[in-house]
């Protein structure tokens, strides 16, 4: 009990670890509704992020802070490269949500050190056209802060004036938070006193966030937290569909790729109405445009449980290994290695790993986010593919990947309620590709496996799809006609032969009728080689015999 | 009855016998007088050659060309070590990074150099642009025979061909300002060079370092006593570190064509010339490869490979403080071609030296496209025949009126080329005539990093990192402390990899 407790608990805390490390990881990452990360502390973790941030003369990055020190003058700043974006028409209130942490040792009377939202490019100056701008202005030796807003042709426009707060001596530690909300509304919190709170304020926030000053300053930025919110719409069909009825798809929405597996026959075919993976090594299907929201559904009506054997104990047809879903694929081209190390992959695996002649086996679930673990789990019953028990069960999935929210679900063909595998909130939804892959062993990698005596290691894929859907779940979606081509190759009708030659056609004819001459220049040297070669072997063998038989004779 | 045997014997012989010599009427390309060419059809196409060869047979009638157009690149190693026995080919137009470990079996091409085409005033080697032949060890092997510029082509719907990138600074503020456009800044491709992008890359570390150190200490690892292989080269703080520092900030994820990690060269470039990323680093072949696309986008052109910004911190005294504007200006005055003083520059004459050598240096794979002839092949004399045929000026304004691309080779009589009806994009590639190549100089490379394992940047995909994601994004310092975790690691291992048990 104390053993099962302590596993769940060490579980817990991987799986709690593993979404710190993507929350870490996230940056940059947006779709459908997400939380963009427009700032964080790790951006300047040791040295300023160059990748991160963008900044000039004046500005330093020194024992995980920011700094702005001797030789910083009014147009040194510090700008993030992330934009932010109104995304309000989809949901999103708040805006950005800013908190630092920062300290201002000097700055000279009435100038000021400012954070700015709103720039219109990453290399702007602060307080340009069309953005917002809080600042910190030394007013008697004390520190106060204010609000502007600087409009379109460049005025600035008192959204709150400068007023002080608690702990405002330089040098000393200020907590800033600021929200400014979708409509324009924007409150300011310094320490604990709030410095602004105006929702009908109309301050810019589309663009760039930074820090800037007016004159050289002696400031700290320790914390900086700044998160907004995107909303990506790509362009796709209103759903991209492979039911394989007549036994075909559309190549223009979908994509097939395969490498042969060790084992005969491999080959990703459609027939019977499905799209079949039979002994292939890594192969896949993949949407060939990219989705943000989206609900994915399919079905599986066969699954090789079992290995087959020969007579004599061979193995002549794995089980078939495991398989995945993939999502926020960042191409539909690469190999199905890629569809898990570049993407969100939720894959299916026999818990006995490649031993195609293991028994008992359970499935283990996993969810992977570019490789790292977003949690794993084991499914039992009838929903655990490899158990012989569950041998021609067809099953459905259902996918959904909505505003951040990924939610997998399965049931047996004839169940009406479906089992949730997966539920998980990521805070952004990734945007890519969409597709199914299969794992196994290149023909190549399984006769070196032969030759190192593991042949019972090689894996394969061997399942059939069908009802492949992808219908975008976006707001106000991108909708897009896919036109339809099949993926038959299209076969010549059968070519109508008639024997059209004469006798006048053959060489013999033409050389006699003078319509060709014969190349007598370059001939006549080779029949003479003719010849001779021709007395000459005969010579040689008349010779040789003769002597061979007169030997004979002569022992007889 | 054994007489009856012994003429069933001469007869059933005879009959073996006479197809042998029958079948030796046909005539075969394995002659003196034909030239059997292998041609690697790449980014140039296969056309053009066709009508070389054509062109070559009705010229004269001692030899026959005869052509094999391949899209194998690796015809030339996996054959050219058969001999005469088992390869019949005369005449290779190849691309191999390895070519010289080959060179036992290739024939030497210094008297066909001294020699002219007839009628011309010319001798070959007066014609060639020396810069892309290779010295080896006195010995030319081989004569380029396509490849082109390489650098960044802007397409200038998005970015206008009057703007200024003289500087990696200035590169940066383009990339800025386009995603505050919205428009995706770059686009490349998935291979362990990040595309193509190892043809700008090598240009800024050659700048930083200066080119003749980049030729004669980096690439040989050869420290400035002459000591090699040098670890101390090898894991110098030089040129690759100033090179990360740039990449870092213009390659990030944001400014990057989502998938460039992923996606093939083909489906890069269309999307490059679909209006996908406003910047795609490539070559001269662009140009060739457009053709089949019907991209609304017309209008693409190379810019020279700004200077790295860091170069200040090579300069000596108050140079070194230079501002990233005067630098630019600088770069502007020489290209412009005003002469040096040091009150029209403001800065010293070695400083200004040291930006004209940067500002000359240029990618280009010329060398990457090598004809060549096997020591052993039977028509060899025809090959060179041909080679020369190549190099006339027939041939010359052929080529370039065909492909628009200009070869490093002049008229013999030095008339300029003829570029009328040229696209945007041709043109902008003629700037670069003149400029030093930073070439694909694998045959000076050190044994290290030719049979040892030992690279450049520690076998890391330094493009594909820095515009990696998640756990795949590795940021400058960390290439560069695994890099060095590396070579330290690791450098005796090249060392006996590469035969010189150190």
């Amino acid at each position: 009990m104390k053993k099962k407790f302590y596993k769940a608990l060490i579980i817990c805390l991987v799986a709690a670890l593993s979404f710190t490390v993507l929350a870490a990881n996230g940056l940059f990452a947006h779709a459908g509704m997400s939380d963009v990360t427009i700032a964080a502390d790790s951006t300047f973790e040791g040295e300023i992020g160059k990748a991160y941030w963008y900044y000039t003369d004046g500005v330093t990055g020194e024992s995980n802070a920011i700094v702005f020190g001797a030789g910083s003058n009014e147009d040194s700043r510090i700008l993030s490269r992330v934009k932010a974006d109104d995304v309000g028409d989809y949901g999103r209130a708040v805006a950005i949500e800013a908190d630092i942490g920062l300290s201002i040792s000097s700055l000279a009377e009435g100038e000021r050190f400012m954070i700015g939202f709103g720039m219109r490019s990453a290399a702007e100056k602060l307080a340009s056209a069309s953005s917002t701008t809080v600042y910190f202005t030394n007013v008697g030796g004390t520190l106060r802060c204010g609000v502007f807003k600087t409009d379109a042709e460049g005025k600035e426009i008192t959204v709150c004036d400068a007023a002080a707060f608690t702990g405002n001596t330089l040098g000393a530690r200020i907590t800033l938070q600021t929200d400014i909300s979708s409509d324009g509304g924007i409150k300011v919190d310094v320490n604990g006193t709030v410095i602004c709170d105006k929702s009908d304020a109309g301050v810019y926030f589309v663009g760039y966030f930074g820090f800037g000053q007016t004159a050289e300053s002696s400031a700290k930025i320790t914390n900086c937290s700044v998160v907004s919110g995107a909303y990506d719409r790509p362009e796709t069909p209103a759903a991209s569909v492979a039911d394989f009825a007549d036994d075909e798809f559309n190549i223009n929405e979908w994509y097939t790729m395969m490498s042969p597996g060790y084992y005969s026959p491999s080959t990703m075919n459609v027939s019977n109405g499905m799209l079949n993976f039979v002994n292939t090594g890594q192969s896949s299907i993949c949407t060939m445009h990219q989705y943000s929201n989206f609900e994915f559904t399919f079905d599986m009506p066969y699954l090789q449980v079992t290995t087959e054997y020969s007579d004599s104990g061979e193995i002549i047809k794995p089980h078939s290994y495991w398989w995945g879903i993939s999502f926020g694929c960042p191409s539909y081209e690469g190999w199905a290695n890629n569809m898990v190390t570049n993407a969100h992959c939720i894959g299916f695996q026999p818990s006995t790993g490649y031993d195609a002649t293991a028994t008992d086996i359970k499935t283990h679930v996993a969810y992977e986010n570019h490789g790292t673990s977003l949690g794993w789990k084991e499914i039992t019953g009838k929903y655990n593919f490899w158990d012989p028990a569950n041998e021609g069960n067809q099953y459905n999935f259902k996918l959904s990947v909505i505003d951040g929210v990924v939610k997998l679900d399965m049931k047996c063909a004839d169940e009406t309620e479906w089992y949730n595998v997966f539920d998980v909130e990521l805070g952004d939804t990734p945007l890519g590709y969409v597709g199914i892959l299969a794992m196994g062993h290149t023909a190549a990698e399984g006769v070196n496996m032969v030759e190192s005596g593991t042949q019972y290691n090689i894996t394969v894929a061997n399942f059939s799809l069908d009802n492949l859907r992808v219908e975008n779940k976006d707001q106000n979606a991108q909708i897009i006609e896919v036109p339809y081509k099949g993926n038959r190759l299209d076969i010549p009708a059968d070519y109508a032969y008639s024997n059209t030659w004469s006798d006048s056609d053959l060489l013999v004819g033409k050389l006699e009728s003078g319509e060709i001459t014969a190349p007598e220049r370059t001939l006549w040297p080779w029949m003479i080689a003719i010849g001779a070669g021709g007395v000459c072997v005969m010579a040689a063998i008349t010779v040789t015999t003769f002597v061979l038989i007169r030997k004979r004779e002569k022992k007889g | 009855m054994k007489r009856i045997k012994s003429v069933s014997v001469l007869l059933l012989a005879l009959c073996m016998v006479s197809p042998l010599f029958l079948s030796g009427c046909r005539k075969t390309a394995n002659s003196t007088t034909d030239v059997e060419i292998v041609y690697w059809r790449s980014g140039l196409g296969g056309e053009w050659i066709e009508d070389v060869v054509n062109m070559f047979n009705e010229s004269q009638s001692t030899y026959v060309a005869h052509l094999t157009s391949t899209t194998d690149g690796e015809r030339f190693p996996n054959e050219i070590e058969r001999g005469a026995k088992y390869n019949s080919v005369d005449l290779y137009l190849t691309g191999c990074p390895n070519f010289y470990d080959f060179i036992e079996y290739v024939e030497p091409l210094n008297s066909l150099l001294n020699s002219s085409v007839e009628g011309e005033s010319k001798t070959i080697g007066e014609k060639l642009d020396m810069a892309f032949m290779e010295d080896y060890d006195g010995t030319y092997y081989a004569i380029p025979y396509g490849g082109g510029w390489e650098g960044i082509v802007c397409n200038a719907a998005f970015i206008p061909q009057s703007t200024v990138i003289n500087t990696t600074n200035e590169l940066e503020g383009v990339v800025i300002e386009l995603a505050a456009q919205d428009i995706t800044p770059f686009i490349h491709y998935s291979n362990s060079f990040g595309g193509y992008w190892n043809r700008v890359y090598t240009v800024w570390q050659a700048q930083y370092d200066g080119y003749d150190y980049y030729v004669n200490n980096f690439l040989t690892l050869t420290d400035e006593e002459g000591n090699s292989p040098s670890k101390e080269v090898l894991m110098r703080e030089d040129g690759r570190k100033a090179v990360l520092d740039v990449l870092e900030s213009i390659v990030s994820y944001n400014y990057v064509y989502s998938g460039s990690n992923s996606i093939s060269f083909t489906t890069a470039q269309t999307n490059f010339i679909n209006g996908a990323a406003a910047m795609m680093v490539n070559g001269s072949w662009m140009q060739n490869e457009m053709k089949s696309t019907d991209s609304e986008y017309k209008e693409f052109y190379t810019i020279r490979t700004p200077i790295i910004s860091s170069i200040v911190e090579t300069f000596e005294g108050a140079d070194k403080n230079m501002s990233n504007s005067k630098l630019s200006g600088i770069i502007t005055k020489i290209d412009n071609g005003v002469p040096y003083s040091e009150s029209e520059y403001g800065c010293s004459e070695a400083t200004y030296k040291r930006i004209s050598d940067a500002r000359n240096l240029m990618g280009a794979n010329f060398t990457g496209h090598k004809m060549a002839i096997p020591n052993y092949a039977v028509g060899k004399e025809g090959a060179k025949e041909f080679i020369r045929f190549f190099c006339s000026d027939e041939i010359i304004e052929y080529y370039t009126n065909k492909l628009h691309i200009i070869r490093p080779i002049a008229y013999s009589d030095g008339k300029e080329y003829d570029t009328t009806g040229w696209s945007t994009f041709e043109l902008s590639q003629l700037d670069f005539r003149g400029s030093t190549p930073v070439v694909e100089f694998y045959y000076k490379d050190s044994v290290l990093f030719k049979h040892g394992g030992a690279s450049y940047y520690a076998k890391v995909n330094i493009v594909s990192k820095l515009s990696g994601r998640g756990t795949d994004y590795w940021d400058a310092d960390t290439i560069w402390g695994n890099m060095m975790t590396t070579f330290d690691k690791n450098f005796d291992t090249y060392c006996l990899n590469a035969g010189i048990g150190k």
